[in-house]
């Protein structure tokens, strides 16, 4: 199912166009991986579905973004409330410097004030739907910090989670991470694919094969082809998809 | 000459240089704790003034002070902080925010005392506060208000902008992320820079010389609107303008309002110590 539909997307930084028309359906239930060279718009993409780059200033969109069939650009569209459907996980693990019951609770508690019973309940289950809760469950009131950097990147996904989106985004969510730490997860990943709608940049071209049911390639600012994540590894249609993933490009 | 030596020698000078700076502070002190020490009983500090100020206490002027210190406070710290979080939070680089720093910047190399008549201007004679507290801790924070504005938004502009953006992808608005994340996280740099203006405000002469300062004046304020006496002025009077004023007096009331400056000095640097401890990242 259809979950959304970006049509003609143009995106500006100022004068200088970084996405040209970009036209893609992203599913339900499905992990979607964008892959292709620094530069090549992969992450302002990933940022317009969330419109996390409203904050720049001279940065424009033109088309369209469907969400469940409701432009997310329309003037009734409230910013604050899309971001809660559509969830965000940094680079980075970058856990507030809170203890980690805080970190989770964070967004229920300035979307509507949660209370206490419902938001203890809340920050166990979403502790436990990223596998932290038995690591974490003695030290809630510890500082977030003191996790290990796989462990913060999944109460970072947590604490997304906790606000009960309907898409997560994820922004190269293990460039930080250690293999083992990676794997996690992207095993984590495969299991929220159930229940969400997952869209991910990523520079690492197996991940993307490992864990995705699609594939788009960026290239300059142009998705240059869209497909199963099996065809775009194995007959791609476009040489530059070619090139790109057997590494004669980018 | 050889490399180490070099060293040695660029070492040695640096360090000789740093001695230099710190002896005249270190002798300022001394002679004023060894000139003054004499002067410091429960009577100086908590008695009126007697014999034209020759003898008795400096209470009022201490309390004067504080008073000040406690006023300026009150009006520096909500606009001080508050503007600091429009020009670090929500303002955009327009001409007009340019405008407010270029502002910002001038104000704070403005002599104090042409606050002092500034606010003789607005607040004495404008407003009709005539000379009071109200008069001289609003002249006060006027001049405090450049240092706290620049130390916070320094202090905001640190805290890394990732957790800005968190809170935005969770669905928070701008101001619940200050509240909730950067005002807590900035708040250390903050409370250093406001202890630091109000400092200066303490030690200032000028700024209260026409809003506030009385010349003689053996009680306490009654009222916002009362004049009072304060450790600054007092201790510029008794230097230049009584005859036969015992030097100890002198030495003496200067070494109170060393000791109240230097305590807010090691207030600013214990609070900062212990929030860099809790300090993350």
């Amino acid at each position: 199912m259809e979950k959304i539909s970006v049509q003609h997307l143009n995106f500006f930084y100022g004068v200088k166009q970084v996405l040209t028309d970009i036209s893609l359906p992203i599913d339900d239930r499905q992990i979607t991986a964008l892959i292709g060279p620094s530069g090549c718009g992969k992450s302002t993409f990933l940022r317009t579905l969330n419109r996390m780059n409203d904050t720049i200033a001279g940065a424009r969109a033109e088309g369209q973004i469907l969400l469940d069939g409701e432009n997310i650009f329309a003037p009734t569209m409230e910013v604050t409330q899309l971001r809660a459907r559509v969830g965000m996980v940094f680079q980075r693990p970058n856990p507030f410097p809170q203890s980690v019951f805080d970190n989770v609770a964070f967004g229920p508690r300035i979307l509507n004030g949660a209370r206490a019973q419902a938001l203890t309940a809340l920050v166990e289950a979403s502790l436990r739907q990223v596998g932290l809760w038995d690591e974490v469950k003695d030290q809630l009131g510890q500082d977030a910090l003191r996790l290990s950097l796989g462990q913060q990147q999944r109460l970072c996904l947590a604490r997304t989670l906790a606000v009960q989106p309907e898409v997560i985004l994820m922004d190269e969510p293990c460039s930080a991470l250690d293999p083992l730490a990676t794997l996690e997860i992207e095993e984590l990943m495969r299991r929220l694919r159930e229940r969400y709608c997952i869209v991910i940049v990523t520079h690492n071209m197996q991940q993307a094969a490992r864990v995705s049911d699609r594939t788009g390639f960026f290239w300059l600012g142009q998705l240059v082809e869209y497909d199963a994540t099996q065809t775009i590894f194995t007959r791609p249609r476009n040489a530059l998809t070619e090139d790109y993933i057997t590494g004669r490009a980018g | 000459m050889s490399r180490a030596w070099q060293q040695r020698i660029g070492f040695g000078g640096l360090a000789a240089l740093t001695l230099i700076v710190i002896l005249p502070i270190l002798f300022v002190i001394g002679n004023i704790i060894a000139q003054g020490l004499g002067a410091i009983s429960l009577e100086f500090i908590f008695a009126m003034p007697r014999a034209g100020m020759r003898a008795g206490g400096i209470f009022p002027a201490i309390v004067g002070t504080i008073l000040l210190t406690l006023g300026t406070a009150l009006f520096a710290i909500p606009f001080g902080v508050g503007g600091a979080i429009y020009l670090s939070e929500y303002a955009r680089d327009t001409p007009f925010t340019r405008a407010i720093r270029l502002a910002l910047i001038n104000l704070a190399g403005i002599p104090s005392i042409v606050y002092g008549l500034f606010g003789l201007g607005l607040f004495v004679l404008f407003f009709q506060f005539d000379t009071s507290l109200l008069a001289g801790s609003l002249t006060l924070a006027l001049m405090t208000l450049p240092v706290i504005i620049s130390a916070s938004e320094e202090a905001l502009r640190a805290v890394p902008i990732e957790f800005r953006a968190v809170n935005a992808s969770l669905g928070g608005t701008r101001w619940q992320g200050i509240r909730r994340i950067v005002l807590p996280q900035a708040l250390p740099g903050i409370i250093t820079g406001v202890i630091l203006g109000l400092l200066r405000a303490a030690g200032e002469t000028a700024p209260i010389l026409f809003t506030v300062a009385a010349f003689y004046l053996p009680r306490l304020p009654q009222s916002p609107f009362d004049q009072t006496m304060a450790l600054p002025y007092h201790l510029y009077i008794i230097s230049t303008q009584v005859p036969d004023m015992p030097l100890e007096i002198q030495a003496g009331t200067a070494l109170v309002l060393l000791t109240l400056t230097l305590s807010l000095n090691l207030t600013a640097t214990l609070l900062r110590r212990y929030f860099r401890k809790r300090r993350q990242w």
